[in-house]
């Protein structure tokens, strides 16, 4: 039948545009929740991770199944093919048929006939070649399309923000925190350093972190390594400069080496050690009148200062000269000062890069000073602003408690008011603000009439007792006042004359009536 | 049949229809929906009650459809004494010129096309019921033999809303046998004039008889003939579940004030209106849109409230209105 060929192709092609548009509008909505949810864990992913790795896996595992769930669903919904039923459903409703296509279409499905639905066949059939299937399912993308682009932008630019992250997630996406620094590019700064114990045992950490099959505890230690040693690294360089310091103050006597002393002080090792070289030069013709004494040998740098002190000085208290030999020693520690203060620049330069990269590299406690000082049992010589009570146990405790303290704010840390370390401003106090007693209330004293017989003890004829302030009695008397008004309300009655506050009751006591009397 | 001719036919349905109403519409003033209500009961083989404040021309609308429409039209005025008897007809005995004597059944005024039942609230419940055979059989049975009722057979049955004393309410079998409700609201400013006019006059508007019986007979056939498509069908009993409080598919305003929900009739008055009103806009099948066309005088009588909806003023109209927004279309 004619009729039928048309309506069928028709619905046929309808269906087939809807489909397409349908899995259109399904794949960006997929985009859309997939990106979401990487663009919230880009953004709170780092923090996660930092506080608790084990929750930052987990939520990525469910972001993972998440994913898997909402392609897998995705994908069922767009295979779904639109029949000519639904297409002539859809199509009624878009161009307002009334049903039209929907009926022939029934009326096509059943093989019974009559001349009605022959009428109506054919009728169908001519609306269905006047419809315009590209104004009924228009190619065009849906809006949660662009939705999905602009969210991808986001994580692009998100990703492009904190390149670490995307390469986390490029690496596998293993939760250790050691992983979001890159150890080949860490490793790369200590190459030309010199040879250091400390920078050795980086580095090791380092390639153990850099170790694709390492475990999360082989990590977790490989950066406790890397702390110790850019510790360590920082307490030798500490030393060496304080030793420097030193040694320039022992060496200050000879007048020669004043700009030397000077640039040591200042911490300008390659200035003093160059006018060391060149002292060293010009005496190498000849000797001082004055010798020092020092032992031979590669000694440290405080040796060298132990020892400039205890020769460096004549007995009448002259100012002594250093020998050649002496020169030697000097240098020699000003060049191992050098290699301290160089390992320690470029441990702190990996230092530097660790923590931009979020990895921490300091040990910091969890706990706050008011934790390790003895006070929280301890009488409270504050008064609580409420009560004025000064002996409170645990006082320290409710001052900590009883401030705004904000997440992870470490410009107060060891100020919070009551803590054992506090010795700077203390922070708002929280809460309404508390009305002073005597606003509330008011010392009276009142005269005591004794028997004529009557001794007197203490004030004598007085006595006193506090009573409400003015503005206390002020305020219980418009509490009186505010009250009545409810009553009122409670006891008001509508055009029925029940009370409203009993209106309820009086229904449900008729419904439940006229319910018992239907069973 | 060929689709020519079934086009013409449902031209001619269409052109008659719209010729009752615009006769009708003489006199009437407006109220072209209970016009279209009652011309729908009539072709569709059922039976209208008409609600309305006294003097808003319920009976006057029964009388100019009787004049209009080329039918034997019979009214009866029910009154708390009106027996069974006074409506159906009785045996009589009848003397022949032998001396013979026997027993002949007089025909009650039930015996018409169209039969006003005028404030049928008004007379009791034994009364009532005996319009209930005739109603739905078609036919009255009296002293042991069933008579049929001429076709069209059509009850117009009116009530008054607010003056309940004295009446007895119609209960809820005999409601349902109606096939619409239908409310007649107060007229407007601007219709109030209109009736002043014609009414008021020296002589008031004649009609004319448009219709013969035999084109109403031929127009119910058409009606009938309409085929319904399954979704459509769906939608119709979708609704008519919803109204249903126990039903998994009922509207939440229904759980909370409905007592009963429509009855198999409703739904059938759906479909049988919906067919009606499709072919009133010149289509051959129907569509949800009919259904929801007919579904407020359809249902609004069958959908019994509970104590709630009375005490929260909550009518079945708004029920209904409710669950036919809610009501989803089948997608396929």
């Amino acid at each position: 039948m004619k009729e039928r060929e048309t309506i069928i192709g028709v619905l046929r092609e309808l269906g087939r545009r809807l489909w397409i548009a349908r899995a259109i509008r399904e794949a960006a909505f997929a985009g859309c929740v997939v990106l979401f949810c990487l663009i919230c864990f880009q953004l709170i992913g780092p923090a996660l991770e930092a506080v608790a790795p084990v929750v930052a896996s987990t939520v990525r595992f469910a972001l993972l199944a998440a994913f898997v769930i909402v392609a897998a669903e995705a994908l069922a919904r767009g295979a779904l093919t639109v029949t000519p039923g639904q297409a002539a459903a859809e199509a009624d409703s878009r161009a307002h048929l009334k049903d039209e296509l929907k009926s022939a279409h029934w009326f096509l499905s059943q093989s019974a006939t009559s001349p009605f639905a022959n009428l109506q066949l054919r009728r169908a059939a001519v609306t269905a070649i006047g419809l315009d299937l590209r104004a009924l399912a228009p190619r065009k993308l849906p809006g949660n399309a662009l939705l999905a682009a602009g969210l991808a932008l986001s994580l692009l630019s998100l990703t492009w923000m904190t390149p670490q992250l995307s390469r986390s997630w490029d690496a596998g996406g293993d939760s250790a925190t050691a992983e979001r620094g890159d150890p080949a590019d860490l490793r790369a700064l200590l190459k030309d350093a010199p040879q250091d114990a400390q920078v050795a045992k980086l580095d090791q950490a380092l390639r153990k972190l850099q170790k694709a099959g390492a475990s999360r505890d082989e990590k977790m230690r490989a950066l406790a390594d890397a702390r110790d040693a850019i510790d360590q690294a920082n307490m030798d360089a500490s030393t060496a400069r304080e030793a420097m310091a030193k040694l320039a103050d022992a060496l200050k006597t000879d007048p020669r080496l004043e700009s030397a002393t000077q640039a040591m002080k200042e911490g300008r090792t390659d200035a003093a050690l160059a006018q060391l070289r060149q002292l060293k030069a010009d005496d190498s013709g000849a000797e001082s009148p004055t010798a020092v004494a020092a032992d031979k040998g590669n000694a440290p740098v405080e040796t060298e200062v132990a020892a400039a002190e205890s020769t460096g000085v004549d007995s009448a208290g002259k100012r002594a000269v250093l020998n050649q030999d002496a020169i030697d020693r000097v240098i020699n520690a000003l060049e191992q000062a050098n290699e301290q203060m160089e390992v320690q620049a470029r441990v702190n330069s990996v230092k530097r890069r660790m923590e931009s990269s979020l990895v921490v590299t300091s040990q910091r406690s969890q706990l706050t000073a008011s934790q390790f000082d003895n006070r929280s049992n301890a009488p409270n010589a504050t008064p609580a602003p409420a009560t004025g009570d000064a002996d409170l146990r645990g006082g320290t405790l409710f001052r900590q408690a009883a401030v705004a303290r904000e997440e992870g704010d470490t410009a107060h840390e060891g100020s919070q008011t009551g803590d054992a370390s506090g010795d700077s401003a203390a922070l708002p106090l929280e809460g309404a603000p508390t009305r002073r007693l005597d606003a509330q209330l008011k010392l009276e004293t009142i005269t005591q009439k004794s028997d004529p017989g009557e001794q007197a003890q203490g004030k004598g004829d007085e006595g006193w007792f506090y009573s409400a302030s003015r503005e206390q009695k002020s305020t219980l008397v418009a509490r009186e006042v505010r009250a009545p008004s409810g009553y009122d309300r409670e006891g008001a009655s509508s055009y029925d004359r029940v009370p409203v506050r009993q209106k309820n009751i009086v229904r449900d006591y008729f419904l439940n009536l006229n319910e018992s009397e239907n069973k | 049949m060929s689709t020519l001719a079934v086009d013409r036919e449902i031209q001619v349905f269409r052109e008659q229809f719209l010729r009752v109403r615009d006769e009708i519409s003489r006199v009437i003033v407006g109220n072209e929906e209970i016009i279209s209500g009652v011309m729908t009961c009539l072709l569709a083989r059922g039976h209208v009650l008409l609600e309305g404040i006294p003097g808003v021309g319920k009976t006057k609308l029964v009388q100019t459809m009787a004049d209009v429409l080329h039918l034997k039209f019979s009214r009866i005025q029910f009154t708390p004494d009106l027996m069974p008897g006074d409506i159906i007809g009785t045996n009589i005995v009848r003397e022949a010129d032998d001396g013979r004597k026997s027993f002949e059944f007089q025909q009650g005024p039930i015996f018409a096309n169209m039969v006003l039942a005028d404030e049928i609230n008004r007379a009791t419940p034994k009364t009532q019921s005996a319009l209930l055979e005739a109603m739905q059989e078609n036919s009255v049975s009296a002293a042991g033999r069933t008579h049929a009722l001429d076709q069209p057979f059509f009850v117009l049955a009116t009530q008054n809303p607010i003056e309940m004393e004295g009446t007895y309410p119609l209960p809820e079998a005999q409601m349902d046998r109606f096939f619409f409700k239908l409310k007649l609201d107060f007229p407007d400013s601007a219709q109030l004039h209109l009736i002043i006019d014609r009414t008021t006059r020296q002589e008031e508007p004649a009609v004319r008889r448009v219709l013969e019986q035999r084109q109403i007979l031929q127009m119910r056939d058409t009606a009938r003939a309409i085929p319904v498509a399954r979704p459509v069908q769906e939608y119709a009993i979708r609704v008519t579940l919803a109204t249903h409080p126990e039903s998994e598919q009922a509207h939440e305003l229904t759980k909370r004030y409905v007592r009963f929900g429509a009855s198999p009739r409703g739904t059938q008055a759906l479909i049988l209106g919906a067919k009606v009103h499709a072919l009133m806009n010149d289509r051959v099948y129907v569509s949800c849109e009919d259904v929801r066309a007919v579904a407020l005088p359809a249902l609004r009588h069958r959908v019994l409230l509970n104590f709630e909806a009375e005490a929260q003023r909550m009518d079945a109209d708004a029920i209904l209105s409710r669950i036919l927004e809610w009501v989803p279309e089948p997608s396929e």
